[in-house]
Order: C-alpha cells, then structure tokens, then sequence
C-alpha cells in the first residue's frame, strides 16, 4: 500500500503542477471582478500539492505497523482490464453499431463470460434486454439514443 | 408557526396524492427496497443511474421517486441482513447481529416484521420533526446574502473530514480533486474558459452526472466483478406475526431510537449506519438484559431499524433548509435537485413551497408503502437475493450509459463516466474515499460564485464574513464542526462507513463463499462480502461455516479484498 500511496502522490503532484501553472496564464484580476478565474484554480493547485506533499511524507516517514497489503493482483487486473475493455468497447459500439445492436452484443458477451450460461440463454437475454431498452427509452420515453451505420 | 405548516403540509398532501405523483413515489418505494435487499448496489448508486433518466419528468415526481429510492432502500436493507446476514445496506449492519440470531431460532418472521414496524414508526415521527424543523430553520435563513452563503459553503466543506473515512489526507486529496473537475469548462463569472484545453465541448464543463455514474455504477460493477462473490440464501422464511410482548418489549426502543435517529441525523455527516450502530448501543445499555443482544434480542433489530429510518428523514432537514447534504445519497440527491434549478436552501421554503410540501407529504405517503410493501411481500424481496449477478451487471451497465447519456444527449458524457468509473475503481484500491470528491463538484460553483459576490460587496473582503450576525454564527459552526470531527477522528469515534471493531459479539457466517470460486478463509483474515468485512474468527470446514466477530464495515471508498 505504501508504494501505491508514493506513487498517489508522485501522480498528484505533476497533475497539481499542471493546475497551477495553466492557472497562472488565466487572469486573476478583471476590471469590475472581485476575483479573477484563474484565482481558485490556482488555490486549489497549491492546496494539492500541500496535500500530495503530505501523504508522500506520511508513506515515507510515518508508517503505521499494520501488515502490508497488495494493493493491484495480477489476476484482478486482468479481470477489471476485460471488464473495462468491454465497457469501452459498449461505447464505441454505441456509436458505430447503434445503441440496440451494442447493447444485445455486451448484454450476450456479459451473461456467457460471467455467467457462463449456455448461447441461446445469453442470445434470449440480449435480445430481450435490447428489445426493452429501446423501446422504453427510444419510443417511449422519446430519448434520441445514437442509431450508428444500421439505424439500429 | 402549527398553522403556518399544517396549510402547505396539507396543499402538499393533495399534490403528492396526484396519480402522477403516487405513482412515481410507488417506483420510488419498490426500487429503494429492491436496492436496499440487493447486496451489490446501494441506494447512491441507484439515485445516481436513475438521475438523468427522470430529466423526462417535472421536478416534484422526479424528486419524489428519488427520495422514495433513498428511504426505501433503508426498509430492504433489513431483509438480506435477517435472512442471511448479509446487510444490504451498511445501515442494517448492526440489524444483522440480533436479526440473523433470530433467524437461525425460526424466528425471522417476527424479526423482518418488527424491522418493518420499527421502521414505520420511526420513519413517520421523524417525519413530523422534519414538517417542523425544515421550514423554521428556512426561514431564519431567509435573511441570508452572499456572505451568509459563503459561509453555509463552508459549513458543507466541512462535512468532508466526516466523509473522509480512514485517512483524513486522502478524504482532502478527494476533495481538492472535486475542485479541479468542477473548474474545467467556463468560468461562471468571467465566461473565461478553463482547463478546456481547446475541446469545445468541455467548454459546458463535465456534468456531475457523468461524475456520479462513473464513481459509483461503473466503478461498482468494476469492483464487484473482481469480487466474485455470490451470495446464496439458506433461511427459511416462518410466520410473521410478532407476538404482543415482542411489540411490548420494542416499543421503547423504536422512540428512543427515533430521538436518536432524528436528532443526530440533523447533524451534516452523520449518516444513518452510524446512527444505526448508536441506537443498537444505547438500547442494550437501557436493556436489562444486555447480554442477550447479538443473539437475537428483538429490541436490537427495532433499535437498529429505527434510527437509520429517523436519521433518513432528519437528513432531509440541513438538506433542505440549507443545502448542505449529510451523507452520500444526500450529496446526490442534491445534485438531482440543482439539475432542475432547484437550489436547496433558505429559498427553496419560498421560492418553491408546492414542490418541498409535496415531497414531505410523499415522504409520509411513501412510509405507509413501504410498511404494506415490506410486509407481505417480504417473502418475494428475499428471493430477489437470488438474482445472479451476471444478470444484474449488464441491466447496471445499460442504465448507467443510458443515464449518463441523456442529459445533453452526447456521447461524450458516456466516455466521461467510464473513465471516472476507472477513476471510481482505482480510488476504492487506493482506499481514496469519492464521495468529498463529488460534494465539492456539486458545491464548488456556488461557492466560487459566493466568494466573488461577497468580495464585490464591499472593501472588507473576507472578513465581511465575521461582520454579519448569521454569517460569523455559520462560521463558528463550521469551526466547531471541523474540531468536533477532528477530535472524533482523533478519539477513534465511529465515523460514517468507518466503524471498525465495533462489536465483539461472536457470530455464524453462514455459505457465502462461492463452491467454484473458493476464497481462503482462515483465523484472523478478513472475510470479504460486498458491503462489508467480518474478521473471521474460526472456520469450521465440515460445514462451510465462519464464525466471525469484530464487524467492520466497508467505507465508502474502501476496496474489496479477498
């Protein structure tokens, strides 16, 4: 945990860097204004960085004598990578395929990897999860859902 | 002052009996008790997937389905915590001790039923501190200008030591990066683009919404999926009739309870599985038999029940009267209540009255739904249990995306919630609680418009703040507040979501572990299910069985480890 903290605040500390000095060319007094845009942004910059400074010290110099924890395991990367890489893949499919046609693939490719259910089970529930949701969110409640290459 | 509530309160009532008002705060009921017995989704999360698709509604039905979702979810959170000892919510945590004991004696019929009775009684008379509480206190604040606003912004800033679980840096880091997601798009003064870097559609800025779905749905089916826990329920349900010396013997501990509930729900940060804990705790010291809680003590579940119920109505009152949500579901409810322009606070009383009555009214309404739905149909909320998460992943999934969605209608605010969903996750590995982050998203415009008014008001600058009666008097609130949660912090008081080594009381966990998907399950490691974490004491491998003791409860941004 401690390195995963170390590497928190290192993260934290380059992204408050870049808040601060964007926030520098932003102008913090206007005629008329009481505070310029570019005042909180900076504050908040600052007030990162105090923080990301602390935890490093925190993981460096103050450690508490609890056990120590794995914090990413290989196995439920690769598990929450997939899952990831289906959601991202629901989306561009969204846009592409249109919302019905991407949302019976990810329902069919979720059920069968998790659940492991036989094909023609996972193709039903897609088919129906499809069914429903562009029916009640395209035609009945009006929503203008992406329809991609097949109008689907 | 009786009379000036009893009009609008009634006003409210005909709006909320509307068809369209009823019907909505029925769906609102149903699914806050379906995701309150449901494990792997709580009531935020709900709130948040279902905020964007109510954009389709007026804001009194939307409102009214929401806050049903969020009440509700208190009523089935006590199912699953009965029957298999799995709270559904971490509200019903302390419910599962006495409840589940209960069971295994045959009787979780008079357990659910007391649950739902409890919650009732408690639900309803908190109800009638919140007609009163709500619109007195608005109407101090009526008086408020941009000074007394700043400093009510503080005061929900200060909130955020209460939110930020286990370590205080990390709640802060979570909060500052609130500011940073908020600032991106235009400034709300100036007009000034910031943090843009030249994408014409961050120039709207990234919509809470997104945030919220991404933080919680998305990274919940994340974390729940590398959780892979499935459980399965093994009690039988039995009659459900309590007997006359169980409702004799409860009684006391519904009111005390909803004292309990009320008044410490009022205070921002308290939420309701800390009230829950408390109530449990002072009922076995008013009991005369405090030995026998935790293993199955009826006025424990009543105790239980009851003040998360309380401390659900009483969390509507700084809520409404001024703006400051006192816990996660609040903080989302909020930002389903400025979606519609509606700004909570001193104005709301005012500018608003038919819409705040009519969702008080259905408040009430929504309790007496809740004790017919909780009570026959129990039997039907515990077979819901059994839904396999593989079915429940996708219908999260769709209505995620499509909720994220609909609120400009672009593409773009789907693939800003799959990466705060990303973000969500990794928070929850780093032990990074999300919700400050999601307060400060939702608080920071208005305070950044607050201070720039109140600078402009006059050559004072900040220190106008200490000038003004209501303002200086907010101000030292919020410096009390800020101490008193440092020092509870300090003292190892229980804090929402981190109630570690609560209670020593040993109990049975039953089958939860998955036969494909064995978990290693021995003395002093922790036994992981979705919500929350029991230290195993014993494992009894004949039976699949744990013995468990020193309850913990998961905090919000705490991750999921096997």
């Amino acid at each position: 945990m401690y390195a995963a903290n170390i590497g928190v605040s290192l993260g934290l500390l380059v992204l408050s860097g870049a808040v601060v000095v964007t926030a520098q060319q932003l102008p913090r007094t206007i005629p008329g204004i009481a505070m310029g845009p570019g005042v909180l942004p900076l504050w908040a910059g600052l007030l990162m960085n105090l923080l990301a400074v602390s935890l490093l010290i925190q993981n460096i110099f103050f450690r508490s004598p609890s056990p120590k924890r794995k914090v990413f395991d290989p196995k439920e990367l690769a598990a929450v990578g997939k899952m990831f890489f289906a959601i991202s893949a629901y989306a561009a499919g969204i846009e592409y395929l249109g919302f019905g046609m991407a949302t019976c693939i990810i329902v069919v490719y979720l059920i069968r990897y998790l659940g492991q259910y036989a094909w023609w089970r996972c193709l039903l529930f897609g088919l129906i999860m499809a069914g429903v949701s562009v029916g009640v969110f395209r035609y009945f409640l009006d929503l203008p859902l992406p329809t991609g290459w097949f109008g689907l | 002052m009786g009379m000036d509530v009893f009009q609008p309160l009634l006003q409210g009532f005909a709006a909320a009996l509307t068809p369209q008002n009823l019907c909505f705060g029925f769906i609102g009921c149903v699914l806050g008790t379906l995701v309150g017995v449901l494990p792997g989704i709580g009531p935020t999360s709900a709130i948040a997937m279902l905020l964007p698709l109510t954009l389709i509604l007026d804001p009194t039905p939307a409102i009214i389905m929401l806050s049903g979702i969020y009440y509700g979810a208190m009523y089935g959170g006590s199912t699953t915590a009965i029957l298999v000892n799995i709270p559904g919510e971490i509200s019903s945590a302390p419910t599962a001790l006495d409840g589940y004991a209960m069971a295994k004696k045959g009787r979780a019929g008079p357990a659910l039923a007391i649950s739902a009775i409890s919650s009732f009684v408690a639900g309803t008379l908190s109800l009638v501190g919140l007609t009163f509480f709500a619109p007195t206190l608005a109407q101090l604040a009526l008086h408020f200008g941009p000074p007394e606003y700043f400093a009510l912004m503080l005061l929900a800033l200060s909130v955020v030591i209460n939110l930020s679980g286990k370590s205080l840096i990390k709640g802060l880091i979570s909060a500052v990066a609130g500011f940073f997601v908020a600032m991106v798009g235009m400034d709300p003064i100036t007009g000034i683009a910031r943090f843009t870097f030249g994408s014409v559609e961050l120039m709207s800025g990234i919509d809470f919404v997104s945030v919220i779905i991404g933080l919680f749905a998305i990274a919940e089916v994340l974390s729940t999926w590398e959780a892979q826990v499935t459980p399965v329920i093994r009690t039988k349900l039995t009659g459900l009739m309590p007997t006359r010396e169980d409702l004799r013997e409860t009684f006391p501990a519904m009111l005390r309870s909803t004292v309990i509930g009320f008044f410490l729900g009022l205070l921002p940060g308290c939420s309701p599985g800390v009230t829950a804990f408390i109530a449990y705790d002072t009922e076995k010291r008013f009991s005369r038999v405090p030995e026998t809680f935790g293993q199955g003590q009826i006025a424990g579940v009543a105790a239980a029940e009851g003040a998360n119920n309380a401390t659900t109505s009483g969390g509507f009152v700084p809520l409404l009267s001024f703006g400051i949500p006192s816990g996660p579901a609040l903080a989302v409810l909020l930002g389903g209540f400025m979606m519609y322009g509606l700004q909570p606070g001193p104005t709301l009383f005012e500018k608003n009255a038919p819409f705040v009555w009519a969702l008080i009214a259905s408040m009430y309404i929504g309790n007496v739904m809740l004790i017919i739905l909780n009570l026959p149909l129990v039997g039907l909320w515990a077979r819901l249990v059994k839904v396999p998460y593989p079915l429940l992943a996708p219908i999260i999934l769709i209505s995620s995306f499509i909720g994220a969605y609909s609120v400009r209608n672009k593409m773009m605010d789907v693939w800003l919630a799959i990466a705060f969903g990303l973000i969500g996750w990794l928070m929850r590995k780093l032990e990074i609680p999300s919700v400050p982050l999601i307060l400060t998203t939702i608080l920071a415009g208005m305070l950044e418009t607050s201070i720039k008014q109140t600078l402009s008001m006059g050559d004072m600058g900040i220190y106008l703040l200490f000038t003004r009666p209501i303002s200086l008097t907010i101000c030292i609130l919020a410096l009390l507040l800020t101490i008193s949660s440092l020092y509870g912090r300090y003292k190892k008081i229980p804090l929402p979501g981190d109630a570690e080594e609560f209670s020593s009381e040993s109990f049975e966990f039953p089958d939860v572990i998955e036969k494909k998907r064995p978990v290693l399950v021995k003395p002093r490691r922790y036994l992981h299910v979705p919500k929350t974490v029991y230290l195993v004491r014993e494992h009894d491998r004949s039976r699949n069985v744990a013995k468990c003791g020193s309850l913990r409860m998961r905090q919000a941004g705490e991750q999921v480890q096997r």
